[in-house]
């Protein structure tokens, strides 16, 4: 009854797999920034996931084994095609000193005068898409997803240990990007010179 | 736990990482510490500032459509390739070793989007005290003096901060302007943070600044005396 399998895969397939396309294609968006790249992404990790769908091992996370398709797909078809710097080994760049604040203000201070809700949703997209790609994904993967850090670094194939630097390094960068923004559109004065 | 070891968990105590002895340590030190729990409160408002405000954008219904539809078909008619679409340029780091690499490549992004030269971008006027000079513009390599400081102390403005006295202080240089730069580590910044006697002296700094985040990638530390209107300045200020 090969008829019969397949349409069994098929329809395992989709009930197990397509359920998670939205995440699928927001995480895309971020790491191809336009909708058509981001499609075509997602179109080929469904085909990918579906052509190797024996190989996913029952009770283990779908979600976690999709995710991990896509960046691997994106890595290997996209991220090539484009100038790349050298490969760095995060784990030797030293952690950052702590997060400086300038003198007057910190992230803190902007929920104590309530100005948080000054940021449009749009300002949050755009700072976070101004991380390199890693660290863009781990604060989608944790985030966004509600991931556990082993189930991010088996996505990302990397030590428990490299996702917690990530996402705190990630933080850190988008505490600053969102100081700098609210700095420059005047939402906190700077320090007089 | 000491300061280095609370701050190293604050990421992970978040993102209910941690086991439920380390949870009790933390927070025992968050208790007790004004720094460590400044930098978890900034930590934890960011996340929670991220999952309120980062909307999950669903995928198009011709999306879900021609992937059901692939489905259906055994992905009988794939496109082969993928991705001839519009190559967004990567901007290459500008310095090579590794430690400013990560920020390069975030900050070198940063700054092409938005080109801190133009006149209207006055974050930069903020920043930068009067007496820099440009070593490479394009690098944003720039010479400087300064002075010396511990980042933390400095915040503090009072006496010497508590927890620096037991944990060490953090290196870095205080411009004219009252802008603290943080001194990354890397091999020439370590000499400045492995010793504790240069706080306080008057230094030019060479290296690669990173105006939007206040760090500065040391390429050379000078020793400079004071100037005449440099010891006036430190003499008013008594
Ligand atoms: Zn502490
Ligand atoms: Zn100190």
């Amino acid at each position: 009854m090969n008829n019969n399998s397949g349409d069994n895969k098929k329809g395992r397939f989709e009930k197990e797999a397509l359920t998670h396309i939205d995440s699928l294609y927001n995480l895309s968006l971020y790491l191809t920034k336009n909708s058509d790249d981001a499609k075509d992404l997602v179109q080929e990790t469904y085909y990918k996931a579906y052509k190797f769908f024996h190989q996913f091992q029952k009770g283990t996370s779908i979600k976690a084994w999709l995710f991990k398709i896509l960046k691997n797909t994106f890595i290997n078809l996209y991220r090539k095609r484009i100038r790349e710097p050298e490969i760095i080994d995060y784990e030797k760049v030293e952690s950052f000193i702590g997060l400086i604040k300038n003198n007057n203000f910190d992230f803190a201070r902007l929920e104590e005068d309530n100005l948080l809700n000054k940021f449009l949703s749009d300002d949050v997209v755009s700072a976070l898409s101004q991380l390199p790609d890693d660290f863009k994904i781990v604060i989608l993967l944790s985030d966004v997803e509600g991931l556990s850090y082993k189930e991010i670094a088996d996505i990302m194939e990397c030590p428990i240990g490299t996702v917690r630097s990530r996402l705190s390094r990630a933080r850190k960068m988008l505490q600053k990007i969102l100081l700098n923004y609210a700095l420059k559109q005047g939402i906190i004065k700077g320090k007089e010179k | 736990m000491n300061c280095m070891k609370c701050q190293e968990n604050i990421t992970p105590y978040i993102d209910n990482e941690l086991d439920g002895k380390t949870k009790r340590e933390f927070t025992f030190h968050l208790d007790i510490c004004e720094k460590c729990s400044s930098f978890y409160k900034s930590e934890y408002l960011l996340k929670s500032f991220v999952q309120k405000r980062l909307k999950k954008i669903s995928a198009p219904d011709d999306l879900k459509e021609s992937v059901k539809e692939s489905i259906r078909s055994d992905f009988s008619y794939k496109k082969n390739l993928i991705f001839k679409k519009k190559i967004i340029p990567f901007i290459r780091p500008l310095i090579a070793y590794a430690a400013a690499a990560v920020l390069v490549v975030f900050f070198a992004t940063y700054l092409m989007s938005k080109p801190w030269q133009q006149k209207e971008v006055d974050l930069s006027k903020i920043l930068l005290p009067d007496d820099f000079t440009y070593v490479s513009k394009s690098e944003n390599k720039i010479a400087l003096t300064g002075t010396v400081v511990c980042v933390c102390c400095e915040m503090e403005k009072s006496s010497a901060h508590t927890a620096c006295i037991k944990f060490g202080h953090t290196y870095g240089l205080k411009t004219d302007n009252g802008i603290l730069w943080t001194i990354i580590k890397n091999d020439e910044g370590m000499k400045v943070i492995d010793h504790s006697n240069l706080i306080g002296t008057r230094v030019k700094i060479t290296g690669w600044f990173f105006f939007k985040s206040d760090y500065i990638d040391l390429e050379k530390l000078e020793l400079t005396s004071l100037t005449q209107s440099d010891s006036e300045i430190l003499s008013m200020n008594k």
